[in-house]
């Protein structure tokens, strides 16, 4: 292996050279500046390969000597990763910056050959005075990068900095010299065995070096000057700072942890925590893109330094310890210098002008990668990292660090995705043509987060190749998005049916079932998103791939998959609410209630023991049975997801505001994931947890209070896909309740109502997509009387509502008729009776629904109204045929549904020919329905018989005692159907959920704007803020 | 033995035909009855005959759509249909009619059917007040429906089972096993959602009599009317009987089916003759107040 000290010297001549070699003209001293960057870049893959293929680390010394005379430099994987690192950011940054370094000074190339030289230098010496002078050349080189565009806000920042920088390089010089005088070693490997450091004198010297390296690292509160210099210089200056420069001292800090003992590591975990929560907090609040990310790279790294220090002290082990840092670390310095790069060609920084187009895609989908990336999502390194860091602390017992760090994550994915929603709509000013700079930095940044995330997955932690299906579509699906949407709908129809053709014979049973709505869903509607002409952009990647996630949930043999494919259903789904017209907002609550059940889930699975190497045929949780907390943990994760009461303020809008096919597969699909998972989760804990039956009460509680006011907020909604969305959150409260029961009847129940579900909510969906299009509105006070040119539509609904009343003899009774029967025999008479009045309340708003839209009278502007496309009507022809078909003979569904939940319970129902007998009472769905329509022929003949020339007669032509109506707004009554009923009850619905959210943001938000204070701008304070940080962490290391 | 199919139908028809009549009279009779309380001669006792046969008679109907005719079908078709899936006398293979289709939660259930195609042809009329009236049905129905529900899980705790002939013969052997001795509370919740159900004073707010005059009474005409009116009295008659054997001991012979429903269905008059009329928003709280506890009450005693 080569000598770095050749580098050294290589960047150390051509810098000084650089003067001179400028008069050949500065199009060759910037490719020298490139060149130099590239050789170190070269040298550092040449390393990787070599020490990965098994070459030891190599040690060289100076002049040939070795320490304690000579310097050492080591380069060894941790070096050579790390010089790759900084090499890799340079490369980028100097790309973005090419234009700028041109026009300035030489200065500034000079600068930027030293910073990355100096970096590079704290990153292979192993002497601590040698650190000390590259630390000094490399902060010397940046003050001179931050300022070398000559801008007046650069320039006062490069003064903070050089404040910042000055008091802490003093603060080393201080350590070196003591360490020095106690322990007679200035070389790092000596020095960790010195015996003259253990003493007091000894930990207070270390504590000086790494007050300076943990200022340096821009902890809170004392980085005001980093955040105002990550505003104000370049970006690709930025990107050096947050990615190159955090790395190299990151990599210092590791490198000297040996000498630290145990108060040290605390003091560094402590305020790397501290400096996490708080820096997401204000970084909250920003509006301006290049702080926002100031504050997120302050964060990051305060998370990065306190798990290094946390596995040490808690003993995770070397491998574990490499694997989450280096994987947050890369995790972040990529994003970042992406993200940074990104923003430096925004035209407008600050999200004011909102009168903006959205951005081109090529952007937008670099700016999507590299925000999911930073916030931890998969298949990015970060989410690997994450998983491996709660897994170890869940180990160590740390639930209080692993709720800090969770919580501060969800306040970076707010902000972050809020960021990239306006983003998406258009609210960060103008549109890719006043993209200025190249967004090929940002976009190699993106693909290599995403190939290295690819990998990790792949080698480390095994997921297998058919989970990785969703991400492959999507990609595959966004490189022919220009495509029409028809034939891309087509396109997806073919490769849902591959997949399935490859899962399905893998599933059985309970899995198999489940697979029918989320892969049958899929297909249904991505056939229904063929009913509106036009590209369509985005929409059918993402549906695509939220299928093939959701049946990679059931496809899963581990926690990881498992958690894996669900964080990628999570980000689709939430990708498809926010194509809607008016999805920013709804879209945001949606991840970020959705990432906090997320978050729940995620605990819970490593909670339960989940080996990550599991390959088991079935599911195995492992010991659950020992600590039910993990269960319950898993188990508030899946209600947040699935929307039950108190969690489900994300709901109501989330379906409303997304595109009404979208709206569909929400409520008909994706629900039922959530529902699957509650099943699992269930199945293991009731194995075991057979005194505490208080859970499952509570559990049937909470349903049974979602499916109530969900009914009871769907009664006043004018607009129809608020309706249908509250009645979606309503239905999932009774499968809810129908599981807690725990017994074959509730179980038989829960899936019965489950595939009545998607049955017809889906023909409720289509047909009001149906409706909208037709009518383009959507509240329901505005339509009327489109029976007579929407009969199809009609029909559809009317078997829906039939259906989901409960009312005989349709299918919807046979779900009522099993849930009533298993609450009373199972002895819950009180959620009986509440499930009675729930259920009637049902009939309000179905009826509101099918009268507002459908009956009544038309208004004139609607008078050439046609019928649903038919793409829309075949799906539900089909549907209206299969719920006949279901309702008739119940032993189709129920004969299935049996098998599965008798092998989990002994069994309660029991059929004999065609009735379905319970303890209590019993049910023949078939001669029910003969003997309905029997009678009902019985009447329609005797109504033919004795109607005696029937004449049709003109709109307004009513009794109307000696009125004359001739306008539809004044006879038709739609709005505000429900006045009284509000009157009586309105005390019920008065959205106190939603405003518990609401303080709790703006209680997080208050709390984000008293930290941002303390950034004042004044460079004076920012020292004292350094000074009162040392002072207070000296205090804290606790020596006498 | 169990009957051939045709036989059952034979059998279900004359069922149909006595409740029918029954029902009929029943109208007739109640109506002359509150006449003279009222001070009235009234009219005769088979004047509900006289209107049927007079309707189906028209030469002429007008129709709003074909909702609007289907609206009287589903009505009486839920009417009927209730009425199949009720045994109406105890231990009778004659009057068994249909009720093998299923339990109480059944017919519980088939109730709304005619009320919800009721609904939908009374919309299609397009009459506002219609709209009216059904919004303020369905709240007032939400609201009966809870004292109701409650009262039929406490009678279903009690004789452990939701099939109406089980609870019927749980009950035979005298006045001291009817529920109305052993769960008093069920009954009377019961009773006063019977009266929701009725629509008669203090919960006619949904029609109206007096009030408005105009929507479904005058929208449907001719044959409409009749099968309207049809419904009346065998919607009636079911009703009447799932209360007899809910409550009351049910019966082992028409007289005391004729008795004992005529009997209860006298309780609505009466209190109906007494009081004036809830608005919509008064009778939604009366109903999930006093009686719902009442409910309560009874299921509780049912569980102890």
């Amino acid at each position: 292996m080569v000598n770095p000290l050749y580098l050294f010297a290589a960047s150390l001549a051509v810098a000084f050279l650089l003067p001179l070699i400028d008069k050949l003209g500065r199009k060759v001293s910037l490719a020298l500046v490139y060149a130099v960057i590239a050789a170190w870049g070269g040298y550092a893959a040449y390393s990787v390969v070599a020490l990965v293929q098994g070459s030891p680390a190599v040690e060289f010394g100076t002049a040939g000597f070795v320490a304690p005379l000579a310097i050492v430099l080591r380069i060894g994987l941790m070096e050579s990763l790390g010089i790759a690192a900084i090499s890799v950011v340079g490369l980028l940054a100097a790309s973005f910056m090419g234009r700028e370094m041109e026009k300035a000074p030489i200065g500034g190339s000079m600068s930027f050959l030293m910073v990355l030289m100096g970096l590079c230098g704290i990153v292979v010496t192993r002497d601590l005075f040698n650190l000390f002078v590259f630390l000094e050349i490399s902060l010397i080189a940046t003050y001179g990068l931050i300022g070398f565009d000559d801008r007046k806000p650069a320039l006062r920042g490069a003064f903070k900095y050089m404040i910042a920088g000055g008091i802490a390089s003093s603060l080393y010089l201080i350590g070196v010299i003591y360490l020095y005088r106690f322990g007679d070693q200035l070389n790092l490997d000596l020095a960790i065995v010195a015996p003259g450091l253990g003493g007091t004198a000894g930990t207070i010297a270390i504590f000086f070096l790494l007050a300076s390296l943990l200022v340096e690292l821009k902890p809170f509160p004392a980085n005001g000057w980093a955040i105002d210099v990550y505003e104000t210089a370049n970006p690709g200056v930025s990107a050096i700072l947050s990615g190159a420069s955090a790395t190299a001292l990151a990599l210092a800090l590791f490198k000297i942890m040996p000498l630290l003992g145990e108060a040290h590591l605390a003091l560094v975990a402590g305020s790397g925590l501290a400096t996490f929560v708080a820096a997401n907090l204000a970084g909250a609040r920003q509006r301006g893109t290049r702080r926002m990310l100031g504050y997120s790279s302050t964060a990051q790294i305060g998370l990065i330094t306190a798990a290094m220090a946390l596995g040490e002290m808690l003993g995770f082990g070397d491998e574990a310890i490499f694997a989450v840092a280096a994987g947050l670390l890369a995790n972040h310095l990529l994003a970042k210098t992406g993200l940074f790069l990104l923003a430096g060609s925004l035209v407008d920084d600050q999200a004011r002008n909102r009168s903006g187009a959205a951005l081109a895609p090529l952007p937008l989908i670099s700016a999507g990668i590299l925000v999911l990336a930073l916030v931890g999502l998969p298949p990015f390194p970060g989410f690997w990292a994450k998983w491996e860091l709660v897994g170890s602390l869940i180990s160590t017992g740390q639930w209080w660090i692993i709720a800090l760090i969770l919580g501060g994550s969800l306040v970076e994915a707010f902000y972050m995705l809020r960021w990239f929603g306006s983003l998406a709509k258009g609210g960060l000013g103008e549109s890719v043509a006043a993209l200025k700079g190249s967004i090929l930095p940002s976009l190699l940044a993106a693909l290599a987060l995403l190939g290295l995330g690819i990998f990790v997955g792949s080698r480390r932690f095994g997921i297998e190749p058919l989970l990785w299906a969703p991400l492959a579509a999507a990609a595959l699906f966004f490189f022919m998005d220009k495509a029409p949407g028809r034939i891309k709908g087509l396109a997806s129809i073919a490769v849902m049916g591959a997949f399935g053709f490859l899962a399905v014979p893998r599933l059985d049973g309970l899995k198999l079932f489940f697979a029918i709505m989320l892969l049958g869903g899929g297909i249904l509607y991505t056939f229904a998103s063929l009913y509106k002409t036009g590209t369509r952009r985005g929409l059918h990647p993402l549906l695509l791939a939220s299928t093939l996630a959701m049946v990679g949930v059931l496809l899963a043999a581990s926690a990881i998959e498992l958690f894996f494919s669900w964080e990628l259903m999570t980000i689709m789904s939430w990708l498809l609410v926010l194509r809607g017209k008016k999805g920013e907002a709804a879209a945001l609550r949606y991840i970020i209630f959705g990432l906090g059940g997320a978050f729940l889930i995620m605990t819970g699975l490593l909670a339960s023991g989940g080996n990550l190497a599991l390959r088991a045929p079935g599911f195995d949780f492992g010991s659950m049975g020992n600590s039910p907390w993990a269960a319950y943990l898993m188990l508030a994760g899946l209600l947040v997801k699935a929307g039950a009461f108190g969690v489900h303020v994300w709901l109501p809008e989330a379906y409303a505001e997304s595109d009404d096919e979208v709206s569909g597969f929400l409520s008909a699909s994706l629900s039922k994931a959530s529902v699957f998972l509650i099943m699992i989760v269930l199945i293991a804990l009731g194995g075991s947890a057979s005194g505490t039956l208080v859970p499952y009460r509570l559990l049937g509680w909470i349903g049974l209070a979602t499916a109530l006011f969900g009914a009871l907020y769907a009664v006043y909604q004018e607009d129809i896909k608020k309706t249908l969305a509250w009645s979606s959150m309503s239905q999932i409260g009774y499968i809810i309740l129908a599981l807690a029961v725990m017994n074959e009847a509730g179980w038989t129940t829960a899936l019965y109502l489950a595939l009545n579900h998607f049955i017809y909510k889906s023909m409720l969906f289509l047909a009001v997509a149906g409706v909208i299009y037709r009518v383009k509105t959507r509240d329901m006070y505005e339509m009327g009387g489109l029976i007579k040119k929407m009969p199809l539509s009609f029909l559809s609904v009317l078997m829906a509502i039939i259906a989901l009343a409960g009312i005989p003899p349709l299918s919807g009774f046979g779900g009522k008729w099993l849930l009533y029967s298993t609450l009373i025999q199972k002895g819950w008479y009180l959620e009986a009776g509440l499930a009675f009045f729930s259920s009637a309340v049902a009939f309000l708003y179905l009826f509101r629904l099918i009268h507002a839209i459908f009956l009544g009278q038309p208004k004139p502007g609607q008078a050439k109204v046609k019928e649903a496309p038919a793409v829309l009507l075949i799906p539900q022809i089909i549907l209206m045929l299969a719920l006949f078909a279901v309702s008739a003979f119940p032993h189709l569904m129920l004969d299935p549904i049996m098998s599965i939940t008798s092998s989990f319970f002994s069994p309660i129902f029991a059929f004999s020919g065609s009735t379905l007998s319970s303890p209590l009472g019993y049910w023949d769905g078939t001669l029910s329905m003969i003997v309905t329509v029997a009678v009902f022929l019985l009447c329609l003949g005797w109504m033919l018989f004795n109607l005696h020339n029937p004449q049709a007669v003109k709109q307004f032509n009513i009794v109307y005692a000696a009125e004359r109506p001739f306008k539809p707004e004044t006879t038709h009554y739609a709005w505000n159907f429900y006045a009284p009923y509000e009157k009586a009850l309105g005390f019920l619905t008065k959205g106190r959920g939603e405003r518990f959210w609401a303080t709790f943001a703006t209680g997080v938000d208050a709390v984000g704007g008293a930290i941002r204070r303390l950034y004042t701008g004044n460079g004076q304070t920012y020292a004292l803020h350094i000074i009162l940080y040392v002072s207070i962490l000296y205090l804290f290391l606790g020596v006498r | 033995m169990e009957p051939s199919v045709l036989l059952r139908i034979g059998y279900a028809a004359i069922s149909l035909f006595v409740i029918t009549n029954y029902g009929l009279l029943l109208i007739g009779s109640m109506a002359r009855i509150s006449a003279k309380v009222q001070g009235r001669v009234g009219q005769p006792v088979w004047q509900p005959y006289i209107d049927i046969i007079k309707s189906s008679a028209k030469r002429n109907s007008v129709g709003h759509g074909l909702m609007f005719y289907l609206g009287p079908v589903f009505r009486l078709a839920g009417g009927i249909g209730t009425y199949m899936f009720i045994p109406a006398v105890f231990g009778s293979v004659v009057f068994r009619n249909f009720s093998d289709s299923g339990d109480l939660l059944l017919v519980m259930y088939f109730i709304f059917f005619g009320q919800l195609g009721m609904a939908l042809g009374a919309g299609e009329g397009g009459h506002p007040y219609s709209a009216i009236g059904v919004s303020r049905g369905l709240a007032q129905m939400t609201a009966f429906e809870v004292p109701f529900a409650l009262s039929v899980i406490a009678v279903a705790i009690q004789y452990g089972t939701l099939d109406i002939t089980s609870i019927v013969a749980a009950q035979q052997g005298g006045f001291a096993h009817w529920t109305l001795a052993t769960n008093p509370l069920a009954v009377i919740a019961a009773i006063i959602a019977f009266l929701g159900m009725s629509g008669h004073n203090p919960f006619s707010v949904v029609i109206a009599p007096q009030e408005i005059p105009i929507g479904p009474p005058t929208e449907y005409q001719s044959n409409l009317l009749g099968m309207l009116q049809t419904n009346r009295a065998v919607f009636n008659g079911a009703k009447l009987v799932l209360y007899m054997n809910l409550f009351f001991g049910g019966a082992t012979n028409i007289p005391v089916m004729v008795i004992k429903t005529f009997l209860i269905y006298f309780i609505n008059i009466f209190v109906g003759q007494a009081f004036p009329r809830f608005r919509t928003d008064q009778s939604i709280r009366f109903f999930l107040g006093v009686p719902t506890l009442i409910g309560i009450a009874s299921v509780l005693i049912a569980i102890l």
